[in-house]
C-alpha cells in the first residue's frame, strides 16, 4: 500500500487511530462516561455474582479436597479409566449409532435454519417503520403502524424466549421429536433473523423504492424486486451464522425434545455411562465445527 | 375514468409549493398540450425537479391545483391507475444496482403484473416481450441479464428509460437525463428519448440545464427561475438575450434596473 | 421470444446451485425428520390453551413473587460470575490468540495456534451442556452455573477480540512501528485502542445473551428462573410459569436498553 508513513523518530504521542476513528473513540472512556460507569457496574455485579456464588456454595470458590477428587475422578472416567473400561471406545456399533444421531442433529438444524430464515424474510418488511408507516408506505398508515407494532412485539416475543424454553413450551402441544425440536430452535431465531431484517430493510436506500412505488407496484412486489435484492446477500450471512449458533443449541433442545445427540447425552449421563459421554461429546463438537467450516464458506459466497 | 385523448395533458392552476418557508414553486400556472415535447430549463435551484415531481403526483402542492387528462391530479388513484398516465425518469435513476437489466426494466410493468408475475418473472427465465423490446430499442440488449451495477453511467441512464418504456405511461417526465453523460452519449440519449415519444404518440416533459440540448431537441422551452416562468416560447424564439438573462448570478435580471449584488434576498 | 435474445442467456450462476444443493439438503432432512402429520398433541393444545390464558393472569401472590425474585438473583449471580470469568479468560486468551505479541518467534506462533484451538472448543460446546458435565462433575453448586457460562463464553469473547485486533488496518499500525515500537506498544497503543469501541459494545451484547443462558441452564437443577419454570410446568402451575418468564423478559428488556444506551454513544 502506498500509504505515506509519518516517521516520527522522537514522537512522544505517537498517532493512535484514524481520523474516521477519532470521533468515535473512547475519549470519554479515560474520563468515564456513561460507557465507562457502564463497565464499572457491569465489574460490580460481576463480584457480586462471585460473592453469591462463594457463599451459596459448599465447595467455595477454591474447590473443596472432596470436590476436587470428585472433578478427577469424573474427567478419569471419561477418558475410559473408570469401571467399564475403555472398551465402549472401540465399539464400532456404538459410533454407528452416534453417528446416525449426529445426522439427526444436523438434519434438524438445517430444518431450523429454513423455518427462522423463511419466517425472518417474510416478515420483516412489516417490523420496518419506513415501509409500514414511514416515507414509503403505502395505504393506511394507521393500520400499517399496528402491523409495525404486532410485528416487533412477535420477534421481540420470539426472541427472548431461549430455544430451551420454547421447547419446553412446545413438547406440549406437539410430540417430541425432529419436528418439536426444530420449531423451538426456529423460533428463537426467527426472532434474532427478525430484527435483524428489520433493520436491514430500515437502512436500505429508499430511492429505487420510491421508483417502484411509482410505477405502481405494491407491498409484495416492492419486497420482491426492491427490498429482497438490496438486503438478501446481508440477511445470508446473518442466517449461515445463526446456523452455527444453532448448531450447538440443538444438543440442549435434544434434551427436551428427546432427539438428537443431546438426548443420548442426557440418557448417558443420567446411566453413568461414561465413555458413552465422551464419545457424543467428540461427535458433537466435530459436528459444531464441520458446520462452522461450512457456514463461513457459506458466508464468503454470500456476499 | 381518464380522458387519455384529451387535448391537454396537464394543467397547472396558480401552483404554489414551499419547503420550509422557502417557494420552491410559485403561484405557476401552465398547460402542457398532448403530444408536446417541452423542455424546463433553468439554473440548478430554479425549480425544475420539484415542478416534475408535482405533476408526477409525488409531492401535493401547498396551493393551488394540478389536472391531468382533465382528471385532478389527486383523485388518481396511487399505484398502478397513476402509473399508466405519468412516470418519471429521476435524476439519481433510482435502479436497484443487484438485479439484472432485464428485471429493473421488468419494474415498470409490476402496476399491470399480478403478483404471481412477478414471482414468476424473479425466478424463472421467462422475460416479456416487452421488456426485451425497449432493452433492443435503448440498445442494451446484449447486457439484458448484466446486473445493474456493473454497468456505465450512459448504460444505467438507459436501462432507466426502457424502464420508463415498459411502464407506458402517457406522459413522460424526465428529469436531467443527460446530467452526467458526456456530450456524444447526451445526443444519443435525447434523440432516442425525441424519437420514442413521437413514435408512440406520448407527450414529453423533460429539464436541462443545458441551452443547446433544449433548442435542439424540443419544440417548446420553458425558462424557470426562482420557482417562476421566465419565458415560455417554442424553441426557434429562444434568443440569447433571454437565456443569458436566465443564467445570471443569483438568478437576478440584468440591465440599469436590476438590484445591486451586495444586497441579499430575504 | 425474439432472435436478439435467444442468442444471450442467462448464465447460471455458482450460488444458483449452491441455493440448490441447500434446498436439496433441507428437503433431505425433512424426509429424514418424517412426515409432520400426527406430531400435533390434540390434548396438549386444551393445556397450551390454558397456559395461554394464564399469560393475563400472572401469579402475584407474595410468596411465588418472593420465590421469582430470588429465582432471578440466582440467575443474575450466574450470568455476572460467568462474565467476569469470560472476561479473565477471554481476554489473554484472546490477545495471545490473535498472534499480535510475537509476530518474529516461532515457539509464540505455536502458543498462538494452540490458543485458538483452545478457543475453538470452549466455544464449540453449549453452556446448558456445560452446566449438565459441570453437575455431574461437581454436583448442584452455583459454582456449576458460573463456570457453564465462564467457559464457553470464554471462548466467544476470546475468539472475537482475537478477530477484532487482527482487524485493525495495518496502515493505522505502520506510524508506530515507523517510530520503533516493540510488538507490545503496537498493541497496546495501536490494535488495543482501535478496536475498543466496538469490543466495549460487543461485551454488553454478551451479557445480554448471558442473562438468558444462565435463566437455561438452572434447569438442569440450579435453581435460577429456568429451573423454576420447568418445576411449575411439571406442576402445571401455569400462572406461576408467567410470573417467571416475565420476569426473565423483564431483566432481559432492562439489559437491552442498557446496552443500546451504551452502544449507541459508542458507535
Amino acid at each position: 500500500m502506498a500509504t505515506p508513513i509519518a516517521v516520527h523518530t522522537d514522537a512522544p504521542i505517537p498517532i493512535r487511530r484514524s481520523s474516521i476513528q477519532a470521533d468515535r473513540a473512547p475519549a470519554h472512556f479515560l474520563g468515564l462516561g456513561f460507557p465507562g460507569w457502564s463497565l464499572v457496574a457491569a465489574l460490580m455485579i460481576g463480584a457480586a455474582g462471585w460473592a453469591f456464588i462463594v457463599v451459596d456454595s459448599d465447595t467455595g470458590l477454591f474447590l473443596s479436597s472432596a470436590a476436587r477428587t470428585r472433578l478427577a475422578d469424573f474427567f478419569a472416567k471419561l477418558a475410559g479409566r473408570g469401571a467399564g473400561g475403555s472398551a465402549g471406545f472401540w465399539d464400532a456399533t456404538k459410533w454407528w449409532t452416534i453417528a446416525r444421531l449426529t445426522v439427526d442433529s444436523l438434519s434438524l438444524s438445517l430444518i431450523a435454519v429454513a423455518l427462522a430464515g423463511i419466517g425472518a424474510v417474510v416478515t420483516m418488511t412489516a417490523a420496518a417503520s419506513n415501509i409500514t408507516y414511514g416515507d414509503l408506505a403505502f395505504g393506511n398508515r394507521t393500520l400499517g403502524r399496528a402491523i409495525y407494532l404486532g410485528t416487533r412485539a412477535i420477534h421481540i416475543l420470539t426472541r427472548s424466549v431461549p430455544e430451551v424454553v420454547w421447547a419446553l413450551v412446545i413438547v406440549f402441544v406437539m410430540a417430541p421429536g425432529m419436528y418439536a425440536a426444530a420449531l423451538a430452535l426456529a423460533a428463537h431465531n426467527y426472532g434474532v433473523l427478525g430484527r435483524l431484517g428489520a433493520e436491514l430493510v430500515e437502512n436500505v436506500d429508499p430511492r429505487p423504492l420510491r421508483a417502484l412505488r411509482s410505477s405502481g407496484a405494491g407491498n409484495i412486489k416492492l419486497l420482491l424486486y426492491g427490498i429482497l435484492p438490496q438486503v438478501l446477500p446481508q440477511i445470508l450471512t446473518f442466517v449461515f451464522y445463526r446456523w452455527e449458533v444453532i448448531i450447538r443449541a440443538s444438543a440442549v433442545v435434544g434434551f427436551v425434545a428427546a432427539v438428537g445427540l443431546g438426548y443420548q447425552l442426557r440418557l448417558d449421563l443420567s446411566f453413568f455411562r461414561y465413555t458413552d459421554v465422551a464419545m457424543l461429546l467428540v461427535a458433537y463438537i466435530l459436528s459444531v465445527w464441520l458446520v462452522d467450516l461450512v457456514s463461513v464458506g457459506l458466508r464468503k459466497l454470500a456476499r | 375514468m381518464i380522458d387519455r385523448e384529451s387535448p391537454t395533458a396537464i394543467r397547472l392552476d396558480s401552483v404554489t409549493k414551499a419547503y420550509a418557508g422557502s417557494c420552491a414553486v410559485s403561484a405557476m400556472t401552465l398547460e402542457v398540450q398532448r403530444g408536446e415535447q417541452v423542455c424546463l430549463l433553468g439554473p440548478s435551484g430554479a425549480g425544475k425537479t420539484t415542478l416534475l415531481r408535482l405533476m408526477a403526483g409525488m409531492v401535493e402542492p401547498s396551493s393551488g391545483g394540478i389536472t391531468v387528462f382533465g382528471t385532478p391530479l389527486q383523485d388518481i388513484r396511487r399505484g398502478p391507475e397513476l402509473a399508466s398516465v405519468v412516470g418519471m425518469m429521476q435524476q439519481q435513476l433510482d435502479l436497484v444496482p443487484q438485479l439484472a437489466v432485464r428485471h429493473n426494466i421488468e419494474a415498470g410493468l409490476l402496476g399491470r403484473w399480478s403478483t404471481w408475475r412477478a414471482v414468476a418473472g424473479l425466478l424463472l427465465p421467462v422475460q416479456s416481450h416487452a421488456a426485451a423490446s425497449a432493452a433492443r430499442r435503448v440498445g442494451l440488449e446484449d447486457k439484458f441479464f448484466t446486473r445493474v451495477d456493473r454497468l456505465s453511467g450512459g448504460e444505467q441512464q438507459r436501462v432507466a428509460l426502457a424502464r420508463l418504456l415498459v411502464q407506458d405511461p402517457a406522459i413522460l417526465l424526465v428529469d436531467e437525463p443527460v446530467a452526467s453523460l458526456d456530450p456524444e452519449l447526451a445526443t444519443d440519449l435525447l434523440s432516442l428519448l425525441r424519437d420514442l415519444t413521437i413514435e408512440t404518440n406520448k407527450t414529453l416533459v423533460a429539464s436541462l440545464h443545458s441551452p443547446e440540448f433544449a433548442t435542439n431537441f424540443f419544440e417548446r422551452v420553458i425558462g424557470l427561475r426562482n420557482g417562476r416562468i421566465e419565458f415560455d416560447l417554442p424553441s426557434s424564439k429562444v434568443s440569447r438575450r433571454r437565456l443569458d438573462a436566465l443564467y445570471q448570478l443569483n438568478g437576478r435580471a440584468s440591465g440599469p434596473e436590476s438590484v445591486s449584488m451586495t444586497e441579499t434576498a430575504g | 421470444m425474439s432472435a436478439a435474445l435467444t442468442k444471450v442467456r442467462p448464465s447460471v450462476a455458482p450460488t444458483t446451485i449452491l441455493n440448490l444443493v441447500l434446498v436439496g439438503a433441507i428437503a433431505l432432512s425433512m424426509v429424514r425428520a418424517g412426515s409432520p402429520a400426527g406430531v400435533l398433541n390434540p390434548e396438549g393444545l386444551s393445556a397450551a390453551g390454558q397456559s395461554l390464558g394464564a399469560a393475563f393472569n400472572p401469579d402475584l401472590a407474595p410468596a411465588h413473587l418472593r420465590l421469582t425474585l430470588a429465582a432471578s438473583g440466582r440467575t443474575l449471580a450466574y450470568a455476572a460470575a460467568g462474565m467476569t470469568l469470560a472476561f479473565a479468560g477471554g481476554i489473554p486468551l484472546g490477545v495471545i490468540a490473535s498472534g499480535s505479541l510475537g509476530r518474529s518467534s516461532r515457539p509464540l506462533t505455536a502458543v498462538t495456534v494452540a490458543c485458538r484451538m483452545v478457543l475453538g472448543l470452549l466455544r464449540a460446546v453449549h453452556e446448558l451442556v456445560w452446566a449438565l458435565i459441570l453437575v455431574f462433575a461437581l454436583g448442584l453448586s452455583p459454582l456449576a452455573g458460573g463456570l457453564a457460562i465462564g467457559i464457553p463464553y470464554a471462548g466467544i469473547l476470546g475468539r472475537v477480540i482475537a478477530d477484532q485486533l487482527r482487524d485493525v488496518p495495518e496502515s493505522r499500525l505502520a506510524a508506530l512501528r515507523a517510530s520503533g515500537a516493540s510488538e507490545t506498544q503496537v498493541l497496546l497503543y495501536g490494535q488495543i485502542p482501535g478496536a475498543l469501541p466496538d469490543l466495549v459494545s460487543y461485551f454488553f451484547y454478551r451479557s445480554e445473551c448471558a442473562i438468558r443462558s444462565a435463566a437455561v441452564l438452572s434447569i438442569v437443577g440450579l435453581g435460577g428462573i429456568g429451573y423454576r419454570i420447568t418445576v411449575a410446568l411439571d406442576d402445571l402451575h401455569y400462572r406461576e410459569v408467567w410470573t417467571l418468564v416475565y420476569a426473565l423478559v423483564l431483566i432481559v428488556v432492562a439489559v437491552d436498553i442498557w446496552s443500546a444506551q451504551v452502544r449507541r454513544r459508542l458507535t
